[in-house]
């Protein structure tokens, strides 16, 4: 376990139950403080409801509800929210142009290895690897 | 000859100013089964010709426009352009002017005088042409509608295959870290059955990849994700992940380099494109060694992949790079294809080329060239 991952919380967005509690329980390993949503509207509550802002928001796109773009939309719009850096995890086949049209700061195509996935938030959040 | 019923064959237009001439044609073309509409000149012509006839039979001699014109203009219109246009004209006609009617995009050209019969075996044939037309246009039309839809599938398909194998493929990894952490590093069996188990959802992972591939170069919708990066690190990488695999098909697998290559390239489809020509190598390979050569001069960077293999036959040197195209047996050897076909397509999208060299003795050479300015 990182100590320096104790100060870091990220927020963990994806309506697929596997993957998100896969991505959550790997990120709990490494120290980080996690928490999860299953699609954006519970993602932009936790954001209303918690008092430490995350360092990290991974945002599946595809999701029922409020889908990552809309998602992205609100969190842009509220301006407590609108400089939590975000990483879009997505599976679709035009992965980098999305993450693109949404101004994400880093961007994880699934499938992904845990190694990879730890590397990207790792740079994300304290902008350089262990 | 059997009796038709007016009408039976369609509506035709009949453009004529002289009333005589007009009523003797429309009179023929009832005889021969065609309802008629009636022009008495050019203008009025190309009004009537968007009341949608099958034919136009249009005189050439109108004093208001002549017919010449009005045939360019009916042509030129986007819904009366696909009317077919006979037109007719006075005895004795040059053959200049009658070069000038089809010219002006008539479909045929007929000299009075003209027996019925001869009116309307002609009137007869441009329907026929213009119903071929209609049904290759509809063809061609259901064609494009069913690869779109092919294509479509593909895409969703693909993200559809993603999100399991994600799962899974974090499952496995989190298993492999757990394992690890336990052994201090012994392979046990359970190791090695895993690893299997990883080694299989990363094909999984390179075939939807490839799938999906297909459908956005066939979408016209591929595009290169493009970065500074060294050409040999990402060869390297690759290599190094083919070392296990090499070793277990009894083979051996080195990399010559000349050192760094910086470049501005799609780091992930190049690895592919190396991934292909490394695996084919080894599948083709004949349990034989396999080497690959990164060189680079001013101008251009050289990837050159060497097996000593089955190798390829002269006149399959081209035809391989196409989709879902092979040289071998789909009985004798697995794979659907598509790996040469997208490594063309990114090596060309790069702006460089891929061929296959003829090599010395026996196995195969191919050789990709990326320009590095």
């Amino acid at each position: 376990m990182n100590m320096r991952h104790r100060q870091a919380h990220i927020l963990v967005v994806d309506d697929d139950r596997d993957i998100r509690e896969a991505v959550v329980e790997v990120l709990e390993e490494e120290g980080y403080g996690v928490s999860a949503a299953g699609d954006g509207a519970q993602a932009l509550r936790v954001l209303d409801e918690s008092e430490q802002q995350p360092d990290l928001i991974l945002l599946d796109l595809m999701m029922p509800n409020t889908n990552g773009f809309e998602f992205r939309r609100h969190q842009l719009a509220n301006a407590r929210h609108a400089t939590i850096p975000v990483a879009v995890l997505t599976a679709d086949g035009q992965a980098a142009r999305k993450a693109e049209e949404l101004q994400a700061n880093g961007l994880v195509k699934k499938p992904v290895k845990i190694q990879p996935l730890l590397d990207t938030v790792e740079l994300l959040v304290f902008g350089s690897h262990a | 000859m059997s009796a038709v019923l007016e009408g039976q064959r369609g509506r035709v237009l009949n453009v004529n100013d002289e009333a005589a001439s007009r009523h003797s044609v429309s009179q023929m073309l009832r005889t021969s089964g065609f309802s008629v509409l009636e022009a008495a000149n050019g203008s009025q012509g190309l009004a009537r010709a968007r009341e949608a006839p099958d034919a136009i039979v249009l005189d050439v001699r109108l004093r208001d426009i002549s017919g010449y014109e009005v045939c360019r203009r009916l042509k030129a219109a986007p819904e009366t352009e696909a009317i077919p246009v006979l037109l007719t004209s006075a005895p004795h006609t040059a053959s200049e002017n009658r070069v000038e009617g089809l010219e002006a995009g008539a479909d045929g050209y007929l000299v009075q005088p003209f027996e019925a019969s001869e009116l309307s075996a002609t009137v007869g044939a441009l329907l026929r042409i213009r119903a071929a037309e209609r049904d290759a246009k509809r063809l061609a039309g259901d064609l494009a509608e069913a690869v779109e839809i092919r294509d479509d599938f593909m895409s969703i398909a693909s993200h559809e295959l993603k999100t399991p194998l994600t799962s899974l493929q974090l499952q496995l990894d989190g298993i492999a870290r757990l394992l690890r952490g336990r052994e201090n590093g012994s392979e046990s069996a359970l190791g090695k059955k895993l690893a299997t188990a990883i080694r299989q959802t990363d094909r999984l992972s390179v075939l939807i990849d490839d799938l999906l591939a297909v459908a956005t170069i066939s979408q016209g919708r591929f595009t290169l994700e493009r970065s500074e990066a060294d050409l040999e690190r990402v060869v390297t990488e690759i290599v190094e992940g083919f070392q296990a695999e090499a070793a277990r098909a009894n083979s051996t697998l080195t990399l010559h380099s000349s050192g760094p290559v910086k470049l501005r390239i799609d780091p992930l489809r190049i690895g592919r494109v190396v991934q292909t020509l490394v695996s084919n190598a080894i599948k083709y390979g004949c349990e034989r060694p396999v080497d690959v050569t990164l060189s680079h001069a001013a101008e251009q960077a050289r990837i050159a992949v060497r097996d000593h293999g089955i190798g390829i036959a002269p006149a399959d040197r081209k035809r391989i790079f196409g989709r879902f195209e092979r040289a071998v047996s789909a009985r004798n050897y697995g794979g659907l294809g598509m790996g040469l076909y997208i490594s063309h397509r990114i090596v060309e999208a790069h702006g460089g080329t891929i061929h296959v060299e003829p090599a010395e003795g026996i196995g195969s050479l191919f050789v990709v060239e990326l320009p590095t300015r």
